[in-house]
C-alpha cells in the first residue's frame, strides 16, 4: 500500500515538474513584452526657442544643450531680445538668443522674455526617456524685478529625437517685434547620445511578414534594411489581399503594416531592438478601415530571430447605424474570419561586421 | 562578402543597400581586389592532369562491349523518372498554389504577443 502511494506522489511530482517547464518555457518564449532590463543610456538634451515670422515660417533660434546621465539636473537659461545698433535702434527683425552658464538674478532691460529651466533625468533607455522638467518664464517688472510670468512643472516621457513644446507667447503686441514675429516659444527636445566607441556600427534588419492561418494559403513579403547605430528606419510592406469567409458572405481584405525599428548594439556584443508597427485592415473600397499600432523593446543575440503578432480588430459595433458596412461585415462574421488568421512580422537583426 | 563575391561573379546583386555599405569599408574593397587576384591566378594556371589520370578515367568511362542492361531493367528505370517527375510537377502545382510560399521567413526563436488596451491601441477610426 505505502509503494502504491509512493508511486502515485511520484508520478503527480513528475506531472507537476513537467506542467513547470512548460509553463517557463511557454514564458520564455513569450518574453521581451517591452519590460525587459534594457540598458540605460546617456541623453542629449536641447532647449530651444522658435520664432514665426509675421508672414513666413517657423524656425528655430538659439539652443542650449548638453549630455546628461540618469539622475543628472541642469539649469539652463535663455534670454531673448532684438539685436540693436549704437544709436539703440532695432537692426531690422534680427533677434538674438543669450545662454547665461549661471541662470541670472535679473531679466536684462531690453530682454523680451527670459526662460530658466531646469531639466532632470529620471531614465532613459531605447526610445524611452523620462525626464522632470521645472520651467519658468521671466518678466521684468516696473520696478526692475524679476518676477515669474508662467512656468510649470511636470514629468514627461518622450521617444528618441522626440520634441515637447513647453511654452508659447504671441509676439503681436510687444514693442519692437510685433511687425516682424507672430510668436515665440519654447521647446524641448530629447535624443540619446551615441557611446562614440559604437556610434560608427551598422545593423541589419531583415524583416518579414507573414500572414497565416484558416481559410487560405500563407503569404509573405520581405523588408531587408540596414540602419546606423541607434538610427531609425521605417518599413512599409506591400498590402496583403486574401478573400476571407464569413458565415453567409465573403470579402476581399487587404492588411497593411508599416511602422519603424531601432537597433543598437551593445558592449556585450547583444542588440537592442524597438520595434513600432501600425496595421491597417480594409475591404476593398472606401468601407472602412480599422487600425491599431503598438511598440516592443526588446534585447536581442546577434542573428536571433524573434516574431511579433500584430492583433486583428475586433471593433464594437454596437453604436454603428443599422445597415453600416463595418456593422454589415462584423455581423456577417467577416471579421471573425480576419481574426482565424495570424498577421505577424518575423525580425533577424545582426551587425554588419 | 558574399555579395561582393557576387559582383565579382557577374550574378545579380539585389541589395544595393547591402553592396554601398561593404564597398564603404576597406575591408570590402580590399576583398573586391583579393577576389580579382585569385579569378586571375586561376586563369594564369596552365597546369594539366598527367597522361595517366586520362588513361584511368577512360578506362572508367568506357561502356563494357557487349554487355546491355535488361529490357525490363531500363522500363523499371523509366518508371521511376517518370513517377519522379509527376511527383515534382504536382509539389511544384501546390508551391505556386500556395502564393509563393515557398520563400519563408527563419523560424522564430521567440513568440512576442501585442496585447490588445496594454501594448497595442487602436486607431480611432
Amino acid at each position: 500500500m505505502d509503494t502504491r502511494v509512493e508511486g502515485i506522489m511520484v508520478s503527480v511530482s513528475r506531472r507537476a515538474a513537467l506542467a513547470l517547464a512548460l509553463v517557463m518555457a511557454g514564458g520564455a518564449l513569450t518574453r521581451g513584452d517591452g519590460h525587459e532590463g534594457l540598458a540605460p543610456q546617456k541623453v542629449h538634451l536641447e532647449l530651444r526657442t522658435l520664432a514665426t515670422g509675421v508672414a513666413s515660417a517657423t524656425f528655430p533660434g538659439g539652443a542650449r544643450g548638453g549630455e546628461l546621465a540618469v539622475g543628472d539636473s541642469a539649469v539652463w537659461s535663455l534670454i531673448v531680445r532684438l539685436e540693436r545698433d549704437r544709436q539703440g535702434e532695432p537692426r531690422g527683425c534680427r533677434y538674438g538668443v543669450s545662454m547665461p552658464s549661471v541662470p541670472p538674478q535679473e531679466v536684462p532691460e531690453e530682454a523680451a522674455h527670459a526662460w530658466e529651466a531646469r531639466l532632470t533625468v529620471r531614465s532613459a533607455t531605447l526610445e524611452r526617456i523620462e525626464l522632470d522638467v521645472d520651467w519658468k518664464r521671466y518678466g521684468r517688472d516696473a520696478d526692475g524685478e524679476r518676477r515669474v510670468v508662467r512656468g510649470d512643472a511636470c514629468a514627461i516621457t518622450l521617444g528618441e529625437g522626440e520634441r515637447r513644446l513647453l511654452d508659447f507667447v504671441w509676439m503681436r503686441e510687444a514693442p519692437g517685434w510685433e511687425s516682424c514675429y507672430d510668436s515665440l516659444a519654447l521647446e524641448l527636445e530629447a535624443k540619446v547620445a551615441e557611446d562614440p566607441a559604437l556610434a560608427d556600427r551598422r545593423i541589419t534588419y531583415d524583416l518579414w511578414l507573414v500572414d497565416e492561418g484558416r481559410g487560405g494559403p500563407s503569404m509573405t513579403r520581405r523588408w531587408q534594411m540596414v540602419g546606423k547605430q541607434g538610427e531609425a528606419r521605417d518599413f512599409d510592406f506591400e498590402p496583403l489581399r486574401r478573400s476571407i469567409e464569413g458565415v453567409r458572405t465573403q470579402a476581399l481584405l487587404d492588411t497593411r503594416v508599416s511602422g519603424s525599428v531601432r537597433g543598437r548594439l551593445q558592449d556585450d556584443g547583444s542588440l537592442e531592438v524597438a520595434l513600432q508597427a501600425h496595421r491597417t485592415d480594409s475591404p476593398d473600397g472606401p468601407n472602412w478601415a480599422l487600425g491599431g499600432h503598438g511598440e516592443k523593446r526588446v534585447r536581442l543575440l546577434p542573428g536571433e530571430t524573434v516574431r511579433l503578432e500584430l492583433p486583428a480588430p475586433d471593433p464594437d459595433v454596437s453604436h454603428e447605424p443599422e445597415g453600416s458596412t463595418l456593422r454589415r461585415d462584423v455581423e456577417g462574421g467577416i471579421l471573425a474570419g480576419l481574426r482565424e488568421r495570424t498577421v505577424s512580422l518575423v525580425l533577424t537583426s545582426r551587425p554588419v561586421e | 562578402m558574399a555579395v561582393l563575391s557576387a559582383l565579382v561573379d557577374g550574378e545579380e546583386v539585389n541589395d544595393l543597400a547591402l553592396l554601398a555599405e561593404a564597398l564603404s569599408v576597406a575591408e570590402g574593397r580590399d576583398a573586391i581586389l583579393d577576389f580579382v587576384r585569385l579569378r586571375a591566378a586561376v586563369r594564369a594556371d596552365q597546369s594539366r592532369p598527367r597522361a595517366a589520370f586520362y588513361e584511368k578515367v577512360r578506362s572508367v568511362l568506357e561502356a563494357p562491349s557487349g554487355r546491355s542492361a535488361p529490357r525490363v531493367l531500363r522500363r523499371i528505370a523509366a518508371a521511376v523518372v517518370l513517377v519522379l517527375a509527376t511527383a515534382g510537377l504536382v509539389d511544384l502545382g501546390w508551391r505556386l498554389r500556395d502564393g509563393g510560399s515557398a520563400e519563408q521567413p527563419p523560424r522564430p526563436t521567440r513568440v512576442l504577443r501585442f496585447e490588445p488596451g496594454v501594448d497595442w491601441h487602436a486607431n480611432v477610426r
